[in-house]
């Protein structure tokens, strides 16, 4: 990146002071200056430190890291994942079937088939071992297979259709077991289906948690074809690691290489997400998300949401030097959105290699973390306004609410805890830029706020699967364009692996004598592990 | 008397053969009686109509008409707009006949707490002092249509007019003699007592249901606790016997209402339970099935003794056997089924599907099957040569859904018998 002409040119531009209350001051049309519309979404950039300067010499660097080329490769299926010589190929999830290249027709078959599965059990088809019709869902799976449809799923839970409402469905992601244990207290082993999401068919948390669900089914049925058959669907890129754990091919979902865990909600891993809320929701979700492809794949760059996302996080990292970066939805129904943006943003571009495995010279993804933003406000908004950290914000919210709690009594009330929400987002977002210029100057040192802390608001018309759809996407997308900049490959994630080899090499040491710990381990494992084995005794 | 009745359904063929055979002149909604072998219809009750008709007491096809009294016997939805706007336009009707003319509105079927009063109401802030309503529930049973409202062990009038009483009085006199069998309460207590009545009946059926499952998982009889539980007189033999779930178009439709009332939102109520066991009984002759085969039906063969939700009806409303049928069908199972009056009524609501074979006879249903289920307890389904039918099955495997046979008979003769808490325990 730095080899860039505008490179230079934007270190250039960040040199000079650029405060927002004055920014604010001589652009009196900025707010409308700077905010652009995509489908479903709006986004006000204003209160970001960028002038129209700024944003030419980003378009630039956009330009000359040749990010065009590198979007018509992503959508085409080309390989853009070259540590693992795979394309990615998540846009095609969400193309429409009629727009389906023949060799992808593979993505609405399993779509076809998801939705058979999604009828035979809301209908009440489905049958458990005992023959009763299943009442609970459990999701088993992390990472990808967790986050996304988790966060989709509570996300959308006011759109659930009514067939979709006599299930319940639930997550349990942890290698712990910490989470079936409490589940498994209270479910019906007889009208319980649990779905196993792994891409590789290996993850050991999963498989771990899949494993003690086994023997909890058996323990009530012996016939371990039947629960096999009655208790298990397979959501895999590894047809034959299914199988080898036993699960009939009538049980079987597939995705592809081609779809990164953390983009993967689009395909039969949002299975969870069409049993809760219906199979037509996710297709609108599908559709959100597509609006938004044709918009990142067509539109001017700086008319471009999640490519002006993207410009705008790699200003603040690379030449603000602001490394953190709070999520901060207005909206209790997006409680799981920070959480997915953190693997989203921080397992794509986390990286400190270039696409060619080259040591690189300046800084990626920021930390990134975030929460309902009117409960962060109790919690680490003080460090916002008066800390010693730069950080930026993504504010997001939805215009209106509650349109379907009409009929409730107390449906004004809510509509009014609606507006209040909306007055702390947008006031929020105003402190954190204009500090005590946003309202009279004291001299009281602690009631000084200096400011000037950028942030982007993303504001939706109402929160719809279309438009969570467009959301995602839009994030997706910003994460890629951030990766071309900065020459890395988004969809690997090497660093993961280490620590899953050492826990493998770990595993059998902490039932044995430590004798053989003695040699391989650092002191501070070893005594670790030495007071772990004591406890135990 | 003059009578108008409204509604084509059991209850209005009911009152009006039994009203037009005491001399009333009945003005019907209905533009002609309904076939013989309607599910609207039994062989008595249309005998009666039949009579009735050729008496010149029958007259079709008439909405308003100077009669005394206005019976409306249709079902109508939550909003009762219809029965409303109706009311309005027959009080305009009554209103310009000549003379001070007036008459009673009779509802009898199950309504909406307070409606009756709500309705009086209205009428009268509009001008309308020609009609009295009166809430007068039918207790009409299929199956004994007839003799159900002829022989009724009480009628129940609400009504807060003694004008409308003396006319229901005395219009019911010839099926209250031997006793005044004639209860007159409020109108609101005698709508909640038309649906509370059905509400209990269900509870107790869900209770024994329940218990037969506790017998079928520790080897006991439910045949006999049913006989002891049924000797304590304050309890009684009614409505106790355990079964693979009831049904009937009324009888649901008044716990639909009911359950309307309570506005049970927590689902912990009693009559959600009364209800969700119902329901778990509709299917478990499909579970034990299931059970027995492991979970594999494919291809299988399946007798459906019975579809009516009760003997001596055409009726299949809310039938366990339409929960059955449709489940059988899903997981590919051939079914064969036989019913000695309900069948054409199945066929209306289901059509031709394939898989979905109609038989003659028992025998025939249950010919090459793997399981014989027994939905509905037809007498003639009681003494019939099993033996012979068990040899022409692939497995000789009875699931009955009304305790109708002897489970040691049964076993005896190589079945694998399994009841509602009785029998085998599959």
């Amino acid at each position: 990146m730095k080899k860039l002409d505008a490179f230079s040119r934007l270190t250039e531009l960040s040199q000079r002071p650029l405060i927002l209350a004055d920014l604010f001051a001589d652009q009196p049309g900025r707010g409308q200056d700077f905010s652009l519309q995509a489908p479903w979404l709006r986004l006000d950039y204003s209160k970001q430190r960028v002038t129209a300067e700024v944003l030419a010499a980003l378009q630039q660097l956009a330009t000359q890291a040749e990010l065009q080329s590198w979007r018509e490769k992503l959508f085409t299926g080309e390989v853009v994942n070259a540590s693992e010589n795979r394309a990615a190929l998540h846009t095609a999830l969400r193309t429409p079937a009629e727009n389906q290249p023949a060799e992808l027709a593979c993505v609405e078959e399993q779509l076809q088939r998801m939705e058979q599965l999604v009828t035979r059990i809301q209908s009440g088809v489905w049958r458990g071992f005992s023959g009763k019709r299943i009442t609970d869902v459990v999701n088993l799976g992390v990472g990808g297979s967790d986050l996304g449809p988790l966060m989709v799923t509570h996300a959308l839970r006011e759109h659930a259709q009514p067939e979709a409402k006599s299930l319940r469905v639930h997550f349990a992601s942890t290698i712990d077991g910490s989470q079936l244990f409490d589940l498994l207290e209270h479910l019906n082993p007889e009208t319980t289906l649990f779905i196993i999401c792994s891409k590789s068919f290996t993850t050991i948390d999963t498989l771990s948690n899949a494993s003690t669900v086994r023997s909890w089914l058996n323990s009530h049925c012996a016939d371990e074809q039947r629960v096999l058959r009655c208790h298990f669907i397979g959501v895999s890129a590894a047809a034959d690691k299914m199988h080898a754990w036993g699960l009939p091919a009538e049980n079987q979902l597939a995705f592809w290489q081609w779809v990164g865990g953390r983009f993967s909600l689009w395909s039969t891993i949002g299975l969870p997400i069409a049993l809760a809320l219906g199979a037509p929701v996710f297709r609108q979700l599908l559709a959100g998300a597509h609006a938004m492809d044709e918009h990142f794949r067509h539109a001017p760059l700086l008319q471009n949401l999640p490519v002006m996302l993207g410009l705008l996080g790699v200003w603040n990292v690379n030449f603000l030097d602001i490394r953190a970066h709070a999520i901060l939805p207005y909206d209790g129904r997006l409680k799981y959105f920070p959480s997915y943006l953190e693997q989203l943003e921080m397992e794509s571009n986390g990286k400190s290699v270039s696409r060619d495995g080259e040591p690189i010279d300046h800084a990626t993804c920021p930390v990134l973390w975030g929460e309902i933003g009117a409960n962060a406000q109790h919690a680490f908004y003080q460090l916002l306004h008066q800390g010693t950290q730069a950080v930026a914000s993504d504010f997001i919210l939805a215009a209106r609410r509650y349109d379907n709690a009409r009929h409730y009594a107390h449906h004004a009330e809510l509509q009014a805890q609606h507006q209040l929400n909306i007055a702390n987002c947008l006031a929020q977002s105003r402190v954190l830029a204009l500090g005590n210029a946003a309202v009279e100057p004291t001299d009281n040192p602690f009631r000084h706020y200096p400011g000037n802390q950028p942030s982007s608001t993303l504001l939706m018309e109402s929160l719809e699967p279309e438009s969570l759809g467009a959301l995602i996407a839009a994030y997706e997308h910003k994460v890629f364009t951030q990766a071309v900049i900065w020459g890395i490959n988004p969809f690997d994630q090497w660093g993961v692996e280490l620590g899953k080899q050492v826990a493998l090499q770990l595993q059998p040491l902490l039932v044995s004598t430590l004798d053989e710990g003695e040699v391989l381990l650092d002191s501070s494992t070893l005594q670790l592990a030495r007071y772990i084995q004591e406890q135990q005794a | 008397m003059n009578v108008l009745m409204l509604g084509n359904n059991l209850e209005s063929w009911t009152l009006t053969a039994a009203l037009a055979s005491t001399g009333c002149v009945v003005h019907l909604s209905a533009a002609q009686l309904p076939e013989a072998d309607s599910e609207l219809m039994e062989p008595d009750l249309y005998r009666l109509l039949l009579k009735q008709q050729d008496a010149g007491r029958l007259v079709y096809a008439s909405s308003m008409a100077a009669v005394e009294l206005l019976i409306d016997a249709r079902h109508h939805d939550k909003g009762q707009h219809q029965l409303q706007q109706d009311l309005l336009d027959f009080a305009s009707h009554v209103a310009a006949l000549p003379g001070d003319h007036t008459c009673v509105v009779a509802l009898v079927q199950p309504v909406p707490v307070g409606t009756t009063e709500r309705l009086q109401t209205l009428l009268q802030q509009q001008g309308y002092h020609q009609l009295t309503l009166v809430y007068w529930p039918g207790f009409v049973q299929a199956g004994r249509a007839l003799e159900s409202f002829t022989r009724a062990g009480r009628i129940i009038l609400g009504s807060n007019q003694p004008v409308a009483t003396r006319l229901i009085r005395r219009l019911m006199s010839p099926f209250n003699r031997s006793r005044d069998a004639l209860m007159v309460m409020p109108p609101k207590e005698a709508e909640l007592t038309k649906i509370a009545i059905n509400g209990m009946l269900a509870t107790r059926v869900s209770f024994m249901n329940e218990l037969s499952e506790l017998a079928s998982q520790r080897g006991i009889d439910i045949e006999t606790v049913r006989q002891g539980i049924g000797s304590d007189g304050r309890i009684g033999h009614q409505y106790l016997y355990p079964g693979c779930g009831f049904g009937g178009e009324a009888f649901l439709q008044t716990l639909d209402q009911l359950a309307d009332e309570l506005q049970d939102r927590t689902g912990f109520g009693l009559l959600c339970s009364v209800r969700a066991i119902n329901d778990q009984q509709k299917d478990l002759l499909f579970q034990k099935l299931w059970r027995f085969y492991r979970a594999d039906l494919k291809g299988k063969r399946v007798a459906l003794w019975g579809c009516a939700f009760k003997p001596n009806t055409a009726s299949i409303a809310g039938s366990p056997a339409l929960v059955l049928i449709e489940a059988l069908l899903a997981h590919d199972v051939q079914v064969q089924v036989y019913d000695p009056m309900a069948l054409p009524t199945l066929k209306k609501h289901l059509g031709q599907r394939s898989e979905l074979i109609y038989a003659s006879s028992p025998e025939a249903a249950a010919e090459s099957a793997d399981a014989i289920l027994l939905v509905t307890e037809w007498k003639e389904f009681w003494n019939l040569n099993l033996q012979k039918i068990q040899s022409s099955m692939n497995t000789p495997l009875l699931l009955d859904g009304r305790n109708i046979y002897d489970p040691q008979d049964m076993h005896h003769q190589g079945w694998t018998y399994s009841g509602i808490g009785r029998g085998q325990a599959i």
